[in-house]
């Protein structure tokens, strides 16, 4: 095991220092030692299989799920391309132009206001 | 490494019996961790296997099997993590809540002896854990793969993607002050 130095590559440590460093690395070993890696038991491995087995089932429905709704959005996409926006681009159009023609002759037929007692006047 | 390239790269393109190998060769190593990381018997098994799903679904994504012990020890300490911050969300008093002494003394109840040795064993291992709680919950992940796991600087550079210098000295602070908690108890 690599012992740990300063970082700062001093080396300020006094020797009760030094024995409490070494006495902690063997603490550790100690350690290492009291806590032995445990023995996996016997359904370790098939309830592991089951579990990736139950994340796979969730995430295909998942993935089919959102594979509904992405055919969903673009069949309704589709549908408001082929028929809603034109006949109301239509009707937007229609009405537009309707309005328009309707306040030319409007315009055109309305005769222009003319006060006589002051048309001398302009003269 | 555990097992050869070869594994890794046939796990990797799907091969379930193949990554069912890698499972029979890490498991032990893996649980070993864990259970030194989250301190719970009764839950080891649980995040160990946690820690090979998401292997499982993640290992498309392993750039070379070079890296793959460190990935596998990320992995680990993610899912630990993730586990303690859980526990730390909901805290249940269990079994394995009672300090060791306790439980100890439920075993001997119970009809158990414990010898000399399991008496000083407990005693290392309660003096470690005492001196690990100086520090906060990533440090002490940190030390423990540093001093108990013995993983190289180089592998916890991998592991937790910090240059090696900020890690040593993350690594020496966490040392110290560890070490001062373990000097003031020796006098």
């Amino acid at each position: 095991m690599e012992r740990m130095q300063s970082p700062m590559g001093g080396h300020g440590e006094t020797a009760p220092g030094d024995l409490a460093d070494a006495l902690l690395d063997s603490l550790f070993k100690e350690y290492r030692e009291a806590c032995p890696d445990p023995e996996p038991s016997a359904q370790f491995t098939p309830s592991l299989w089951a579990r990736i087995e139950t994340r796979r089932k969730s995430s295909s429905w998942l993935r089919r799920y959102a594979e509904i709704c992405v055919a969903a959005t673009l069949a309704v996409a589709l549908l408001l391309a082929i028929f809603v926006i034109p006949s109301y681009q239509e009707v937007a159009f229609e009405h537009y132009v309707d309005v328009l023609a309707a306040a030319d002759s409007a315009r055109d037929a309305t005769p222009l206001p003319m006060n006589f007692e002051t048309a001398g006047e302009l003269e | 490494m555990l097992i050869d390239f070869e594994l890794i790269e046939k796990a990797k393109k799907g091969d379930d019996a193949a990554f069912n190998l890698v499972i029979q060769a890490y498991r032990k190593r893996i649980l070993g961790t864990i259970s030194r990381l989250i301190r719970k018997p009764e839950d080891v098994e649980d995040v160990g296997q946690e820690v090979f799903v998401r292997l499982y679904y993640s290992l498309d994504q392993l750039r070379t099997p070079e890296v793959f012990e460190p990935w596998l020890y990320r992995l680990t300490v993610n899912a630990a993590y993730d586990y303690l911050r859980r526990r730390k969300r909901r805290p249940e008093s269990r079994m394995s809540d009672m300090s060791e002494q306790q439980v100890m003394m439920a075993d001997a109840r119970a009809g158990g002896k414990h010898s000399a040795e399991q008496d000083r064993r407990t005693k290392v291992r309660e003096t470690v854990q005492m001196l690990l709680e100086q520090v906060s919950e990533e440090d002490r992940a940190l030390l423990m793969l540093k001093e108990v796991e013995g993983l190289s600087l180089k592998e916890l550079e991998q592991i937790y993607k910090i240059k090696e210098n900020a890690l040593k000295v993350r690594l020496f602070r966490a040392r110290q002050r560890v070490l001062k908690a373990f000097e003031a108890l020796q006098k």
